[in-house]
């Protein structure tokens, strides 16, 4: 019995390989949220999102018998909607122009507001950031990649990866404060 | 109101990351279940992006055998005709005779069209066969069997011939070589006839020479007829002294028949037609052979030497090739076979020496052991690293060879080739193997793609090709790639040997 995965899930990963459409079915709407999550934060929209989470997702189906199920399949699931996204990356949204940041000495954010924030809103404030601050700032924030990792995956310097990170992380503050100047002047009107 | 520090603002969008749960959305699972049909080659555009290559090969091969056969019992009908040929006659081979028979045949029938009494078409047999372009042609032969094959027998055989030869069935002209028949006994070897006489370059093109050498011809062999009778045909030495001399017509000698007599002339004809078709069957039993009746100075050789100079000699192929390989580090791990298909072209530096060129996609298998394979640097931050890695890469290689024939044969020849290859690595699947146990292993698997290795391997194969017919051979060859330089994302140095079967096509251009 493989450490990571219960039984219900080996049953379902072994119609899969099996090319079952139900067990495939299954496994899709088990792990749905969790690869859109995943993809959505990798994307600027929901749509771009559902394409790439499909395309690892039949990637998945397709290479399933690769996967080593002593391992854990949703870090082999994460692993493969990361590599997709940054496969559409280095193909689609390379060549966009980076934004400046906004100059901004000092960004002071409610966190009142932000603690009334929905999971959604906040996530969305890292798909209007540009690719490449989006990629640093998923990969190194919440993926818990390192520079050189990072580095590596995109093809940039160690120094380029950290200076995308802080700058990722100025411009989300600024987002955040320009929330907040909005609630105080829908309070105040 | 506040600053937000860094760990906050991280914390922040971590957690929402992780709490985020998207509401199922069954559009979603409903394009995904179309990809997979795909993907399973359960659409027709999937199962022929699965297929396509198997197919081509499959059709290929058809082909290539299906073109061999052809052309084998093409050969075999050409070399028994020939056999029979050899075995029967000197002059005029025994279809020959039949070709004459045709001939009236087609004669006779424009005859009849255009409604003709029975004497006068014997009569305008003859005039056609001493005019119009093609039959020109026919007239000729007819000219030179004529001065060599009368021997007097009454003209009402003939009209005996001609009306069983009424109801017998026309062969078109393009079916001159139709069961057995030869066409053009009398042209020569470089005119592609049988090596006789050839009389186009004493004939004048123009239609009103020819109509005088047809009247010229009739006059001589009446002459013949009169003087030498059947004798003259009793010896097929005899024939190829008249084929040797200038007894034949001459067409500038038309102007001496006289206009007035042209009754006298037809009446003529009909006898002479009489003595041509006896003459025939008196060839027919004939035993003397064809070596004897050819002129000297017949440009044999030179025709050969033609022949072999217009025959294109071709200088561009093309190779469909399919090979199963093995892809190893260090020549001893090896691990599941790969597979490879090529699309080469090949271009003839000089008659033995080719230069070759083309794409190769190949999906190498191999493991690396840990010693083998080169870690990045920022793997060491993770405190177990893996002890070897599976990996399968999506190659693309260009491979630039030379190709030299060592030894030849009229169907089959040995070759050995030598070059250089560079890769591009479309995709790597590398697959990460740890002998302790890692919870979360930070590395379980990678995908990537590094791109082009230029000139990183050598190639050499030595190989056995196998001619199916004039164009399509096939090729068996195995080959070893040693790696040059160190390849894809773990730097590893990768062998391949496997085997081409191929498919080779050779184009001819006018």
């Amino acid at each position: 019995m493989p450490e990571y995965n219960s039984a219900v899930l080996q049953e379902l990963l072994d119609g899969c390989l099996q090319k079952n459409r139900r067990s495939q079915e299954l496994l899709y709407k088990q792990f749905y949220g969790y690869a859109m999550s995943i993809c959505l934060r990798y994307t600027r929209s929901r749509e771009e999102a559902k394409e790439i989470m499909n395309d690892g997702f039949l990637k998945i189906f397709t290479k399933l018998d690769s996967f080593d199920q002593s391992r854990s399949f949703k870090s082999w699931l994460s692993r493969v909607m990361i590599n997709t996204a940054l496969d559409h990356y280095r193909h689609e949204i390379r060549h966009e122009v980076l934004d400046d940041v906004e100059a901004a000495d000092q960004v002071f954010v409610d966190e009142t507001v932000i603690n009334k924030m929905a999971h959604e809103e906040i996530i969305s404030l890292v798909q209007e950031l540009t690719p490449a601050y989006r990629l640093v700032f998923s990969l190194a924030v919440i993926d818990g990649y390192t520079h050189e990792e990072i580095a590596e995956q995109l093809n940039i310097s160690v120094g380029a990866s950290k200076s995308n990170l802080s700058r990722a992380r100025e411009k989300l503050r600024i987002m955040l404060s320009k929330i907040n100047i909005d609630n105080y002047e829908r309070v105040t009107r | 109101m506040k600053e937000l520090p860094d760990d906050e603002l991280d914390k922040l969008f971590k957690k929402s990351a992780e709490e985020l749960d998207s509401i199922f959305d069954p559009q979603d699972w409903n394009a995904l279940s179309k990809s997979l049909d795909g993907a399973d080659g359960k659409t027709p555009a999937m199962w022929w992006r699965k297929w396509w290559s198997a197919g081509l090969l499959a059709l290929l091969m058809t082909g290539g055998i299906g073109t061999y056969l052809l052309t084998n019992n093409a050969k075999e009908s050409e070399n028994n005709f020939a056999a029979k040929n050899a075995g029967q006659t000197s002059i005029g081979p025994a279809p020959a005779i039949k070709k004459d028979e045709a001939d009236n045949n087609k004669t006779v029938e424009k005859l009849a069209g255009e409604n003709l009494d029975g004497q006068n078409k014997d009569v305008v047999r003859i005039k056609n066969a001493g005019q119009g372009d093609e039959t020109g042609t026919v007239a000729k032969s007819d000219g030179v069997g004529i001065s060599t094959r009368e021997n007097g027998l009454p003209g009402t055989v003939v009209n005996k011939e001609i009306a069983a030869t009424k109801n017998r069935k026309i062969l078109p002209r393009r079916w001159s070589k139709t069961g057995g028949v030869y066409l053009e006994p009398n042209r020569s070897i470089g005119r592609g006839g049988d090596g006789a006489f050839n009389l186009a370059d004493n004939v004048d093109n123009s239609s009103g020479i020819q109509r005088g050498a047809g009247k010229v011809r009739e006059k001589e062999v009446l002459e013949q007829s009169g003087s030498a009778g059947s004798e003259v045909f009793n010896s097929g030495n005899r024939m190829a002294e008249n084929a040797g001399t200038d007894n034949v017509f001459k067409p500038g000698v038309a102007d001496n028949i006289p206009v007035g007599s042209h009754d006298v002339a037809e009446e003529n004809r009909l006898l002479i037609a009489a003595d041509l078709l006896e003459a025939r069957a008196m060839v027919w039993n004939k035993t003397s052979t064809l070596p004897k009746v050819r002129p000297a100075g017949t440009p044999v050789l030179e025709t050969t030497k033609t022949a072999e100079e217009k025959e294109p000699s071709p200088k561009f192929a093309v190779r469909f090739s399919y090979s199963p390989e093995l892809s190893t580090v260090g020549v001893k791990n090896f691990s599941k076979p790969g597979t490879a298909v090529s699309l080469l072209i090949e271009y003839a530096l000089f008659r033995k020496l080719y230069i070759q060129t083309g794409v190769t996609r190949s999906s190498k298998v191999y493991n690396a052991k840990a010693g083998e394979y080169e870690w990045p640097a920022s793997w060491y931050d993770q405190k177990v690293l893996p002890t070897s890695v599976d990996g399968v890469c999506k190659i693309i290689e260009i491979p630039l060879n030379l190709r030299y024939d060592i030894a030849q044969t009229e169907r089959s020849r040995w070759f050995a080739g030598a070059g250089a290859s560079s890769y591009y690595m479309q995709n790597e699947k590398y697959d990460y193997n740890y002998s302790k146990y890692v919870h979360y292993p930070k590395w379980p698997n990678y995908e990537t793609s590094t791109g082009w290795y230029w000139l990183s391997h050598l190639n050499a194969s030595v190989g056995y090709e196998y001619r199916l017919s004039k164009k399509l051979s096939l090729i068996a060859e195995p080959y070893v790639r040693i790696p040059v330089k160190k390849v894809g994302f773990g730097k590893v140095d990768l062998f391949t040997f496997g085997t081409w079967f191929s498919v080779r096509y050779t184009p001819v251009f006018k």
